[in-house]
C-alpha cells in the first residue's frame, strides 16, 4: 500500500553499493525501517532529506508486520538546521533523536509525542532557549506521553532525599533502600520546575553542567527501570571529547 | 537448505562475511569459482593474502600503500603546499582520476559520528596537525587544507570541527563546493543541494 507521512530521520545506515537504510519515527507508523534504494547515487533526489535530524514529508510502500519498508519519494517539510560552530547545539538535536529512538519501540505510532518531539527540535533549531535544558525538558515531559509520568511525590517530611527510580519518588535519605539514588536540592528543585512550569518560560533555565549531568543520570535511571537495558546514547560522550580534544 | 560439501559451505560463511555480500550473493561466487581453473583461483587467494602481508598504512598520509611513505608523498612533482583531507583511501583514487589535483593527500580514516560514538581521537586528526607543524618547522609550509568530505551530517561535522582546528594555525582552510551534478537539472533538485549551490556561486567575468 502507498502511504504518506511526516517523519523525523532519526538515523542511516548504508546499504550495499548505493542504497541506505534509515530509521524514522513517523506520525502515521511510529519507529520505522525503511530501505531508500539509490539513495547514494550521485545525483541522487532523496540523499539531502536522509540524514539524521531532517524532518521530512515520506511516501512509503507499507506493509504492517514487514520488518523493513520501501522508501518510493521524500522531500524536506522545513530546511535542514545550520548549526556550523554551534557545537552544543548540534550535539543536543542529536542526543534527543537518540532518546527518542531509544523509548519509542518500532511501529507504534504516538502523534503526541511527535508533535512534542518536533516541537523540541524546532526550538533547537532556531535557538530559542538553553540547549541543554530542552533535552532535559523533552525527556521529562516526554515521559507521561509514553506512559511514565514522573510526579516526584515525597515520602517523608524532610531531606536529604533519595531518588527511588522503579517509583519516580524521593524518599527521606535515611529511610531510603539501598538502591535508591541520592539527590541534591539543586536536582529536585529543577526537576520540579523543568516538569510543572510553563514551557515558554522554563526553556531559558540556566542550568549549570554538573547539576544538568546529575539531572541526566536520574533521569536516564527511571527510564532503565521502566523500559529495561537501554543501549547507550552516545551522541554526548563525543560532543564532550571534541570539546577537550587537545592536538599536541 | 546446507551444502553437502564442508569446503563450499565454508567458503559461503567466509564470502558473506564481506560487507554488502549477502547468503545468495555468496552462493553464486562459490559456484563460480567452483567452475573456473585452479590457477584462477589461486591467483585471487595470493591476491587476498598480499593485502595483509604488502599492504600497508603511508605512516605520513594514512593512504593505503606497498611502500611506506607512498608514492604520492615522496613524489617531488607534487605541490607539498597542498593536503587534500579525505575520509578513506577509496577517496584518494576518486580524485586523482580527475588528473587535475596535484597536491598531497591526508586520509582520515572516518568523519566524526556523533550518533555512531566516533569523535576525533579514533580519526588522524592529531596526525595532520603534527603533519601541518612539522611541514612548517622544515620551512616548507603547508599553506592550504582541502576538506573534500561528503556533504553529511558526518561530513558537515568532521569539516567544521577541522576549520576550527586549522585555521589559528594560519593555513587557509576550504572545501570542496557542493551544488547540481553536471547533467542534473536544478527542478529536480532538493532545496538543501539548491541552497549550498546558490551559496558556492562563482563570478564569471
Amino acid at each position: 500500500m502507498i502511504s504518506k507521512t511526516d517523519a523525523l530521520v532519526l538515523r542511516a545506515l548504508d546499504y550495499g553499493e548505493t542504497s541506505r537504510i534509515v530509521t524514522l519515527y513517523s506520525r502515521r507508523f511510529g519507529k520505522l525501517a525503511v530501505m531508500a534504494r539509490g539513495a547514494r547515487r550521485p545525483g541522487s533526489r532523496i540523499a539531502a532529506c536522509l540524514q539524521p535530524l531532517a524532518y521530512i514529508d515520506v511516501v512509503l510502500y507499507y506493509r504492517a508486520g514487514r520488518e523493513l519498508q520501501y522508501l518510493s519519494e521524500c522531500a524536506f517539510v522545513r530546511p535542514m538546521p545550520r548549526w556550523e560552530e554551534d557545537w552544543e547545539r548540534r550535539a543536543c538535536g542529536l542526543l534527543l533523536l537518540e532518546w527518542l529512538d531509544r523509548i519509542t519501540p518500532s511501529g507504534e505510532p504516538n502523534a503526541a509525542l511527535f508533535n512534542w518531539a518536533l516541537r523540541a527540535l524546532q526550538s533547537l533549531y532556531e535557538g530559542t532557549g538553553q540547549a541543554r535544558t530542552w533535552v532535559l525538558l523533552f525527556l521529562l515531559r516526554a515521559l507521561p506521553l509514553i506512559g511514565y509520568g514522573l510526579r516526584l511525590e515525597r515520602e517523608g517530611t524532610s531531606g536529604p532525599w533519595a531518588f527511588e527510580e522503579t517509583e519516580g519518588r524521593l524518599v527521606a535519605r535515611r529511610k531510603a533502600g539501598a538502591r535508591a539514588r541520592p539527590i541534591s536540592d539543586g536536582a529536585i528543585a529543577a526537576l520540579e520546575h523543568l516538569i510543572e512550569a510553563p514551557v515558554e518560560r522554563v526553556q531559558h533555565l540556566v542550568i549549570p553542567v554538573r547539576l544538568w549531568d546529575e539531572l541526566m543520570e536520574h533521569v536516564g535511571a527511571f527510564l532503565q527501570a521502566h523500559l529495561g537495558p537501554l543501549p547507550p546514547v552516545r551522541s554526548w560522550e563525543v560532543f564532550q571529547r571534541m570539546v577537550l580534544f587537545k592536538a599536541g | 537448505m546446507r551444502y553437502t560439501s564442508e569446503a563450499v559451505e565454508r567458503a559461503i560463511l567466509e564470502l558473506s562475511r564481506l560487507p554488502s555480500i549477502g547468503r545468495k550473493t555468496a552462493q553464486r561466487l562459490v559456484m563460480y569459482l567452483l567452475k573456473r581453473p585452479r590457477e584462477d583461483v589461486a591467483r585471487l587467494a595470493e591476491a587476498l593474502l598480499a593485502l595483509k602481508d604488502a599492504v600497508r598504512f603511508c605512516r605520513i598520509c594514512y593512504n593505503v600503500t606497498d611502500e611506506d611513505p607512498c608514492p604520492i608523498c615522496t613524489s617531488p612533482r607534487r605541490d607539498r603546499s597542498l593536503i587534500c583531507v579525505v575520509e578513506e583511501p577509496n577517496d584518494v583514487l576518486a580524485i586523482e582520476r580527475t588528473h587535475e589535483y596535484r597536491g598531497l593527500y591526508h586520509v582520515l580514516g572516518g568523519l566524526i559520528s556523533p550518533l555512531a560514538g566516533v569523535g576525533p581521537d579514533e580519526l588522524k586528526i592529531r596526525e595532520l596537525i603534527a603533519r601541518i607543524q612539522e611541514s612548517a618547522s622544515r620551512g616548507e609550509p603547508v599553506q592550504e587544507v582541502i576538506l573534500a568530505l561528503n556533504p553529511t551530517t558526518e561530513g558537515d561535522a568532521t569539516a567544521y570541527y577541522l576549520a576550527r582546528l586549522l585555521n589559528p594555525m594560519g593555513v587557509r582552510v576550504s572545501r570542496i563546493a557542493r551544488g547540481i551534478p553536471i547533467g542534473g537539472e536544478l527542478e529536480f533538485a532538493d532545496e538543501a543541494t539548491l541552497l549550498r549551490a546558490l551559496e558556492g556561486r562563482v563570478t564569471l567575468s
